[in-house]
């Protein structure tokens, strides 16, 4: 009995003494990148791009087909259905050669490796150059490896069709949960700054939602939980309520998981407005705090007036940011702000709330169920419905396939982003 | 501290842990209730990511066990105490904001279920499993937050017990606690005193 117990007692301790990994680094070509040689690819070669491939080498791995997605300014996605996996891609050529580096990921799991591929002058090349006496064929021929190790395994797509200009019409939000993703999911910058949203396009994100708390002197940050905590914040000797820092204290003192520091609201919605293309940002309430609304309105009418003067110029689309009405407190607030009939908001919950508030999106949970005919009054009203937070691929299928939502909350946007494109 | 000298510290102690169940059962049908006090030297063993100026890992704690002891080898009991995790006191900070001083501590209530079985008739080892209150204080910029939160964790310990009269012993002790929600672990080394305060 004696042993059977001790043996129990300090399994417990092991078990206890186990600390999970939390970070997952990005694979780099290092010295033998090569685009750096190569010259950019013109806007039109992006749009030809685009569309749905099938995969003829590496199924095993990525599935039957993908999506290749010009969505971030700078790099190309490749979308897999298959086990949240995609490539984050740079591109350039060499006469009609054409050339993507990067790394391929899978986000069920740590699954990770360099990527490399091609596409020669006879297999698509000249036809991106826009010569009009090439074949109308794309053929991405590449190889992929683990880690930062050499890619061998090889990977072919072949161009089957473009995305149906259909779904291109459409106005569908791919939301990003926490501005690109949960940091527990090992995405290369912790949940909720800067360096996340200006890279949240790379995962077919066309929208972010991030969570906006208050500091003891009233700076709306970016910022999750309600405690300073090992699940965001490196080890430092400062633990309590997020809220009761000020933000000098914050700023100066704490890191976050992969040494970012906490951003201000501010800070991210000019990121976004100036260095990505990102067309929705949904500002989920974290706090209670009766002055949350008071200090992000102002803030999200100055970033949407910016966005539409360079829309307007052509240097970007537009961008919708609104205040999410999460709770009865932000709710409540919300009522009392002058003319907030006209204030952008996204309401949970109740459709009664969003025709109250004359809320630009109505978004209830994905777990209460499809409720075909309130989504269908919200339509008639004028408003957009979304849904959160939908990471099961197999639920994201269906979701899309009813074709009753104008977007989708995840923390994974990629598996929204393929299963939105590929129809 | 990292989570392999944690790993083998783990395994060591339960080697001996098992190692100490292969003596004989005692057969004194005799039931007691041991009271166990302690003070001591405690060294806060963690790894900071970012490691503040004028961190102190040195302190002070305190112990207050009681263990029932019955006819066999294992015991059974409970642990409290206040133990210093670290404090931090560093004056002219340059930041950004301007400059401050930052004061931070952290100290724990031990809240556990102790378990401890004799090695020879004056070594005893103890493992314990529950938790910890954490009261922490931090100041700086004109600031102060104070906190308080549970942490679950768990502590393992060698203590050496000399007998002064039928009643009382005096001795010493050195544990380990690991407090789980921060990653925090303390070793201490402890003066005891045990008091045999009820026997039937």
């Amino acid at each position: 009995m004696n042993l059977r117990l001790l043996v129990a007692l300090t399994l417990v301790a092991g078990f206890a003494a186990c600390t999970l990994e939390d970070q997952l680094a990005v694979p780099s070509f290092g010295d033998s990148e090569f685009i750096g040689q190569t010259y950019p690819l013109d806007p039109g070669m992006k749009t030809t791009l685009n569309g749905v491939y099938v995969v003829d080498r590496g199924q095993d791995r990525f599935g039957e087909k993908v999506v290749v997605l010009w969505n971030a300014r700078d790099r190309m996605t490749i979308l897999s259905g298959r086990d949240v996996g995609y490539f984050v891609l740079q591109a350039g050529r060499l006469d009609s050669v054409f050339f993507f580096e990067g790394y391929w990921r899978k986000q069920v799991n740590e699954m990770t490796g360099l990527a490399r591929f091609f596409i020669a002058k006879e297999s698509g090349g000249r036809f991106l150059m826009g010569d009009p006496s090439a074949p109308s064929t794309l053929i991405l021929e590449g190889s992929i490896g683990d880690g930062d190790g050499r890619p061998t395994d090889p990977v072919v797509l072949r161009f089957e069709r473009p995305i149906r200009p259909e779904v291109l019409s459409q106005n569908f939000s791919v939301l990003a949960h926490r501005g690109g993703g949960r940091t527990s999911d090992l995405v290369p910058h912790s949940e909720n700054t800067v360096e996340l949203v200006r890279i949240a396009e790379w995962f077919g994100a066309n929208g972010v939602e991030i969570d906006v708390r208050l500091t003891s002197d009233g700076v709306p940050v970016l910022y999750h939980d309600n405690t300073l905590n090992p699940r965001l914040v490196q080890k430092i000797p400062m633990l309590g309520r997020m809220e009761d820092y000020s933000f000098a204290q914050l700023r100066s003192f704490v890191r976050l998981i992969n040494g970012e520091q906490i951003p201000t609201l501010d800070e991210v919605l000019r990121t976004i407005v100036y260095e990505t293309n990102l067309k929705f940002v949904w500002l989920d309430s974290k706090t209670e705090d009766q002055d949350l609304v008071t200090r992000m309105v102002p803030l999200l009418q100055q970033y949407m007036a910016e966005a539409s003067a360079l829309a307007a110029q052509g240097m970007r689309d537009s961008l919708d940011i609104l205040v999410g009405v999460p709770s009865d407190a932000i709710y409540e607030e919300l009522l009392r702000y002058p003319n907030y009939t006209s204030v952008p908001s996204l309401a949970e919950k109740t459709l009664d709330r969003a025709q109250a508030l004359n809320s630009r999106v109505w978004a209830p949970v994905w777990s209460g169920g499809i409720d075909q005919a309130a989504i269908a009054t919200a339509h008639a009203e004028g408003r957009r419905v979304f849904t959160w937070t939908l990471d099961t691929p197999e639920f994201v299928q269906q979701y899309i396939a009813t074709g009753l939502y104008d977007g989708i909350l995840s923390n994974y946007p990629s598996i929204v982003a393929y299963y939105h494109y590929v129809q | 501290m990292s989570s392999n000298a944690r790993r083998a510290i783990f395994w060591l102690l339960a080697l001996v842990s098992v190692c100490a169940t292969v003596r004989a059962q005692e057969t004194d049908a005799t039931y007691a209730l041991i009271a166990y006090g302690g003070a001591g030297y405690t060294r806060n063993i963690s790894t900071f990511d970012i490691t503040p100026q004028g961190l102190q890992q040195n302190g002070f704690g305190g112990t207050l066990r009681i263990m029932w002891k019955p006819e066999h080898l294992l015991r059974v009991g409970i642990e409290t105490g206040l133990t210093q995790v670290y404090h931090v006191k560093t004056v002219n900070v340059q930041t950004t904001f301007g400059v401050t001083d930052f004061t931070s501590s952290l100290n724990a209530v031990p809240i556990l279920l102790a378990f401890s079985m004799p090695l020879t008739d004056r070594l005893e080892v103890t493992l314990r499993s529950g938790g910890y209150l954490l009261y922490s204080n931090t100041e700086s910029f004109g600031n102060t937050v104070s906190s308080s939160t549970f942490s679950t964790g768990f502590g393992v310990g060698l203590s050496y017990m000399t007998p002064l009269d039928e009643d009382w012993g005096i001795g010493g002790e050195i544990k380990w606690y690991h407090m789980g929600k921060f990653d925090d672990d303390n070793i201490m080394l402890q003066v005891m005193v045990s008091y045999n305060f009820l026997e039937w």
